[in-house]
């Protein structure tokens, strides 16, 4: 399940994570939000191995990579139906001024699970892994 | 020389399976533990944030 990467965001961080996973020998289904056909360009750019796709497609991967602007996550992932995939949250609060001393994670997590639990409903299961960039991404 | 990439979560599984997809692409992969330990140390303006390393051992 986890030969297939998805990754919503095709921008500088998405590409770059695009190669990463082609370099590992997975599958990559990229997508944005303006749709696949937008992608034709770099998809083709990135080679073989590469697809472009919508943001559900993406999302249905077995690893899903979450690379848009921290801003634009909530809209990115809004209505998105996890069923058990690894996501890697590889996104920063580069103002970091709204987290009061929380990690990203825990931030965007709270009002999720207390909207979850209002609506009565049981949220899916979502297995999550950060991943730190290195250096790269200055 | 591989380059070392942080990777910290709260489900031992999703860790392995992003582990394992670093490794293949050729990075040393450092589990840092979950996110409110690891996590916090890779976020941005903290202590591991645009850090780079490199590994002589392969990481984890």
């Amino acid at each position: 399940m986890t030969d297939s990467v998805g990754i919503i965001g095709a921008g500088r961080l998405g590409q770059a994570m695009a190669r990463t996973a082609l370099r590992a020998g997975r599958r990559v289904v990229i997508a944005n939000s303006r749709g696949p056909e937008s992608l034709a360009s770099v998809v083709s750019a990135l080679g073989d191995g590469v697809s472009a796709g919508t943001v559900d497609e993406a999302a249905s991967a077995g690893i899903v990579v979450i690379a848009v602007p921290w801003d634009r996550v909530p809209e990115a992932v809004q209505g998105l139906n996890w069923n058990g995939q690894v996501v890697i949250d590889a996104t920063n609060d580069w103002a970091a001024d709204d987290l009061n001393g929380r990690t990203s994670e825990r931030a965007r997590r709270r009002p999720r699970r207390r909207r979850a639990r209002r609506e009565g409903r049981q949220h899916a299961r979502r297995r999550r892994a950060r991943l730190g960039s290195t250096g790269s991404r200055r | 020389m591989t380059r070392v990439i942080f990777v910290s979560g709260d489900d031992a599984d999703a860790k392995a399976d992003v582990v394992a997809l670093f490794q293949d692409a050729g990075f040393a992969a450092i589990d840092l533990g979950d996110l409110a330990t690891g996590g916090a140390m890779q976020q941005i303006h903290h202590p591991l944030a645009g850090v780079n390393l490199a590994s002589d051992s392969g990481g984890t």
